[in-house]
């Protein structure tokens, strides 16, 4: 409890709460934009962390993250396009509500249900990341080798339409994530005689080159120069008791659609997407009225707010114990965290308690901060977002990002890199490898390599000292995991409707 | 323009020459460095090549359009050339002209430009440019690229 106290403490300076707002702020212009995810707008960030300690920077991302997601509603309400990947169902009544003269009421219902949403999601994190924390330190070398086989078994599976191309991707981000010095043997390996790579292919680089770069490739092809907006905010002013009691109104469809986010967000590369397009089914499915869904119903809109935002915390909770992100823009905090030398685990709450859960409660603060930002500020920045040229837009993000990626470590290979590891990911975007994959194999790559190799030497005694890694019953239940993962997705889907 | 694609081929292939790429690059290193790559190397090569067999037998072409392959194309040059200006002119001096013509390339494709238009790309272009080098430089305390000039 003192840590607690201590974290809240920490996090209530006035510094700290102007980090907080600016992060929330930047986050929503951001995430209100079509087309720039919340991983780009955390990528985009980071650079501005660079010169804070490890709490703040923390603080200033989890700020934007959470504003990012629900910026995204912003755009699915008003203009019929989700700012970000975890709106979709946001327009499936946030813009018919728009286009019936209520976008005022539809922003203020999205904004009290984020606010839910996100202060559940970090109450769920604050109770259940310490215990698993504690859990995870009974895993030996096997056991997070095969976690790390598991999480980028679910990412494979769950990002892409096809499990095979997910798998792909997977191993080709571990294998980038063999380039440079190995970790165990201590040689340099794959540097294909180009000295630069023997310090490896660094998480950030690859994560701006891999997120940020084919978004904006695509944003030239499509050519876009302004927003296309067919429904205006309209008269009067946001609507804050009324979009209270909508919310309110509906208890079940409120608590039941944080559940559904706060469990699939645990599961890595479920992302906010698939979270709030659940939570709206099943929002449909128990409503007294379904098929006044689509046509503006503002349960629909509730069910995908507070789940999408439910996910902003809760998918931390892999994350801060395992180190394997739930989503990601997830992947960007622990580059950060690894930046300050944090590692996730027990340690970081016990020898750091102060800074993890400081940075649980921002995102606490985060998310209440979503009403005064939203709803205030909400109509300077709807008109700021639809006076923004797209053709502006594309050159300054590449200027943030060449920036960005040189002040990483001073060196203009990274930029090379993450410059080319984008035009690559533009083009296998084409043939369905997603990017999610490839960076959680090079986040894993390093945890997998350790855990095999480790687990390896200690059977070497054996005829196949790879059989050591079947060994022990928590081995084994992860084992089946996987493979119930790959066979659950790899079942043909026809197959599993006719069942 | 649009074109069909059997991804699943060409997603395999793509993994079977990385695989082969790294497999030839692989040099002398002793066991421990070596064990881990050479299994993913393993499983790379054996998802490619289901993926390949997939696309052999099942495969079910993809359409994708080609509609605006050479604003990606001026896009990817762009990069390229900002990054050796970059290296080998200056921050500034390359990214200037690089953002100005890079948003009218982009503003041209939604309808012709006006002589105001060079002005506002170029205002548009110091003011960020400037604004973002100065951020990093002055207050994020990151040090300036060397080049021979700003």
């Amino acid at each position: 409890m003192d840590v607690l106290i201590a974290a809240a403490l920490a996090v209530l300076q006035p510094h700290m709460l102007l980090i907080v707002l600016l992060g929330v702020t930047a986050g929503l212009f951001v995430g209100a934009l079509p087309g720039l995810t919340a991983t780009m707008a955390l990528a985009l960030m980071l650079p501005f962390t660079f010169a804070m300690d490890a709490l703040e920077g923390l603080v200033a991302l989890g700020a934007v993250y959470m504003g990012t997601i629900y910026g995204g509603a912003f755009t699915a309400i008003l203009i019929n396009t989700p700012g970000t990947p975890s709106s979709i169902a946001t327009t499936f009544d946030g813009h018919p509500m728009a286009k019936q003269g209520r976008a005022l009421e539809a922003i203020s219902i999205a904004t009290i249900a984020s606010v839910v949403g996100g202060v559940v999601g970090v109450v769920f994190l604050l109770l259940a990341a310490p215990p698993l924390a504690q859990l995870a330190l009974k895993f030996g070398p096997s056991e997070m080798f095969w976690v790390a086989i598991l999480g980028l078994t679910l990412i494979g599976s769950l990002s892409t339409g096809s499990v095979l191309k997910g798998l792909l991707g997977g191993a080709l981000g571990l294998l980038i994530g063999t380039i440079g010095i190995s970790p165990i043997g201590g040689e340099s390996r794959f540097t294909f005689g180009w000295p630069p790579l023997q310090a490896g292919i660094s998480l950030i680089v690859a994560l701006i080159g891999l997120f940020v770069i084919p978004e904006l490739l695509n944003m030239m092809r499509q050519g876009r120069a302004a927003i296309d907006s067919t429904a205006g905010l309209g008269d009067g002013g946001f609507r804050f008791g009324g979009a209270m009691r909508t919310v309110f109104s509906k208890p079940v469809n409120l608590i039941r659609s944080c559940l559904i986010g706060q469990i699939i967000a645990i599961i890595p590369g479920a992302g906010g997407s698939i979270t709030s397009l659940v939570a709206y089914n099943e929002a449909k499915r128990g409503s007294d009225d379904p098929d006044s869904f689509g046509k503006g119903n503002p349960e629909g809109l509730v069910a995908s707010e507070s789940s999408n935002n439910v996910m902003v915390a809760g998918s931390m909770v892999p994350l801060l114990t395992l180190g394997i992100p739930g989503a990601p823009p997830d992947a960007v905090i622990l580059g950060v965290m690894l930046l300050h030398g944090l590692r996730p685990g027990l340690e970081l709450f016990s020898e750091t308690g102060v800074l993890a859960n400081g940075f649980i409660i921002s995102m606490g603060l985060a998310a209440l901060m979503l009403i005064p930002v939203g709803l205030l500020g909400g109509r300077l920045i709807y008109q700021v977002i639809m006076r923004t040229p797209h053709y502006f837009l594309v050159p300054t993000i590449l200027v943030i990002t060449m920036l960005g990626t040189y002040a990483l470590r001073n060196n203009l290979v990274d930029v090379a890199l993450m410059l080319g590891l984008g035009v690559v990911g533009f083009g296998i975007r084409g043939l369905g490898l997603d990017a999610a994959p490839i960076v959680l194999g090079l986040i894993l790559g390093t945890i997998a390599e350790q855990g095999y190799v480790q687990t390896i030497l200690g059977g070497m005694a054996m005829d196949i000292p790879q059989l050591r890694l079947l060994e022990n019953t928590l081995s084994q239940i992860l084992i089946v995991l996987t493979v119930a993962v790959i066979g659950w997705t790899a079942w043909p889907r026809k197959h599993r409707r006719k069942e | 323009m649009r074109i069909r694609l059997n991804t699943e081929l060409l997603s395999g292939l793509f993994g079977l020459a990385l695989a082969a790429l790294f497999f030839f690059n692989r040099g002398n290193v002793g066991f421990l460095s070596a064990v881990f790559p050479n299994t993913v190397l393993v499983l790379l090569a054996a998802f490619s090549a289901l993926l390949i067999l997939r696309g052999v037998i099942a495969g079910e072409p993809t359409t994708l359009s080609m509609d605006g392959a050479g604003s990606v194309l001026i896009g990817i040059g762009v990069m390229a050339a900002w990054w050796l200006g970059i290296k080998y002119i200056g921050f500034v001096t390359t990214s200037v002209p690089l953002f100005a013509g890079l948003a009218l390339v982009m503003k041209r494709r939604a309808g012709p430009l006006a002589p105001r238009d060079y002005l506002i790309a170029l205002g548009v272009a110091l003011v960020v440019v400037g604004g973002f080098y100065w951020v990093f430089s002055e207050v994020l305390g990151i040090r300036p690229f060397r080049a021979p000039l700003l």
